[in-house]
């Protein structure tokens, strides 16, 4: 009776401690043995060092552009190139901190350097601690995405001020297949999916330069200039967003230079511009005049004083109102 | 002839014409350059009677067209040189001068110097202020997403159709 009794207990603890084992193992931890972070961290690597290609879809706002993707990785040294497939013809190529755009109706070729991107598909920060403070990073599961098993990653915010992003990446290479981002409704806002990739041993290097040569060019240089040159200060900014770069210089009217403040969280970025508002109108403090949004970008723009100030990025479009209606405008002589 | 012709492409103007008899007579202009001169001076004419209002072809209007179809554009990565290929190349080329030749001819025949003389209707003036200056409010969002990331390289550029009005509040 006494060694039932002895029997029954064990096989009582072996059960518990093995729902307990089952409960205690984070969400994060798959089969393989790394976390999600871990799996983030190698897709980045796999993004850098592998030489591969595919068909890849952009989908925002219920537009859709398919383009060729190539990356080619030698020593090093990375470029990523980009094919459009539809109406308009460019072609794009990212050569370490530029991006140039050959549009193919108009033979203008667009540079522009943008030394704070490091990807067309997936934009991660160099280090994924950072996200710690204000994302939950976890794997959600497995599906299969251009016939090949990925892993599901869930980059869920800790509040309510940012966007949700899934991203799938492939059990056998690491390499992305697929990006969204959504809501907190779980609507899709934006999505980049490959339809096909394959990796290769080698991938071409192309010359810009020379190949654009007959092209017309047209140079976007931002030069950076230190923060403390902006007019104005956030006071309301959501945790983990940093200032990336600040800059003035003209944009969609060569007369009027635009002041462009350029803030991350690590994932989701914010831009603050700038303009001001001459003799169209009366000035209007802290009252809202726009509000839109293009995909999982929204746009928030006030007036102060003399000037107009327009919040926009990836993220909530309450979050890119809580952040315009904390700009103040520095006292003049500071 | 050339009374019921006029008398014709007077019915045209004023939209009292039948569907195949508007359909021959396009048909005897395309035959004809003479017609289709006859035809844009009675445009202007009716044009000039019943708004008075006026825009001017450029002159440069063809040679700008001309431009546009020998300025054929290039990608940046240069053409694999496959031999057997070469020979279709030739024909694309040949095929896209001809088709050139055509079209130009097709225009000298449509907007030729006469034409070009000859004041175009309002719709025309509409269209050109809208190819000017379409959605200032598109260039300001595209120069703002241009610069904010690279997804209008991506995506492709915005216009007002994919642009998300919310109310205020």
């Amino acid at each position: 009776m006494m060694a039932k009794t002895c029997i029954l207990l064990a096989l009582l603890w072996l059960s518990t401690e093995a729902a307990l084992g089952q409960e205690i193992t984070p969400a994060s931890q798959p089969e393989e043995g790394f976390s999600a972070k871990q799996a983030l961290a190698k897709m980045a690597k796999a993004m850098q060092t592998l030489n591969y290609e595919g068909t890849v879809a952009f989908l925002r706002n219920g537009k859709l552009e398919t383009m060729k993707y190539f990356h080619a990785a030698h020593n090093g040294v990375e470029q990523e190139r980009l094919l459009s497939l539809n109406s308009p013809l460019r072609e794009i190529i990212r050569d370490a901190k530029q991006v140039s755009c050959l549009y193919k109706a108009t033979n203008q070729v667009v540079v522009d350097n943008r030394p704070f991107e490091r990807s067309f598909l997936v934009d991660l920060p160099k280090n994924l601690d950072d996200l710690d403070a204000v994302y939950n990073i976890e794997m959600v599961g497995e599906e299969n995405i251009a016939m090949q098993i990925a892993h599901v990653v869930a980059i869920t915010p800790k509040d309510k001020l940012r966007f949700i992003r899934k991203i799938w990446l492939s059990k056998d290479k690491f390499l992305p297949l697929k990006m969204a981002v959504t809501n907190q409704a779980d609507d899709v806002l934006e999505e980049l999916m490959f339809t096909d990739q394959q990796v290769t041993q080698n991938q071409e290097f192309v010359n810009v330069k020379a190949s654009a040569a007959d092209s017309r060019q047209n140079e976007e240089v931002a030069e950076t200039l230190p923060v403390s040159e902006a007019g104005f200060v956030t006071t309301k900014l959501p945790d983990g967003f940093k200032e990336i770069f600040f800059t003035r210089r003209p944009m969609y009217n060569s007369n009027q230079p635009v002041d462009h403040l350029l803030l991350s969280d690590g994932l989701a970025s914010v831009s603050i511009y700038v303009e001001p508002v001459g003799d169209k109108g009366q000035a209007n403090p802290g009252i809202p005049q726009n509000q839109q949004s293009v995909g999982a970008v929204n746009f928030f723009s006030r007036r102060i004083g003399d000037f107009e100030f327009t919040v926009l990025g990836e993220i909530p479009l309450e979050t890119a109102k809580l952040i315009a209606e904390g700009i103040e405008l520095k006292p003049t002589g500071q | 002839m050339n009374k019921i012709s006029n008398q014709t492409i007077s019915q045209f103007l004023d939209n009292d014409l039948d569907t195949d008899d508007a359909l021959d007579l396009l048909q005897d202009m395309h035959k004809n350059p003479n017609l289709a001169e006859t035809l844009s001076r009675y445009e202007a004419v009716s044009h000039a009677l019943k708004t008075q209002e006026y825009i001017p072809i450029r002159p440069d209007f063809l040679s700008g067209i001309s431009a546009q179809l020998e300025n054929e554009p290039s990608y940046f990565l240069p053409a694999r040189k496959a031999k057997p290929k070469l020979a279709f190349a030739y024909n694309q080329k040949v095929l896209a001068l001809a088709a050139s030749v055509a079209m130009v001819a097709v225009l000298l025949v449509y907007g030729g110097k006469q034409l070009a003389q000859i004041n175009q209707p309002a719709a025309m003036q509409t269209a050109k202020v809208q190819v000017e200056d379409p959605y200032p409010l598109n260039k300001r969002i595209n120069a703002y997403l241009q610069s904010h990331n690279n997804s209008v390289y991506t995506y492709g550029e915005t216009n007002l159709a994919h642009v998300t009005y919310h109310q205020q509040q």
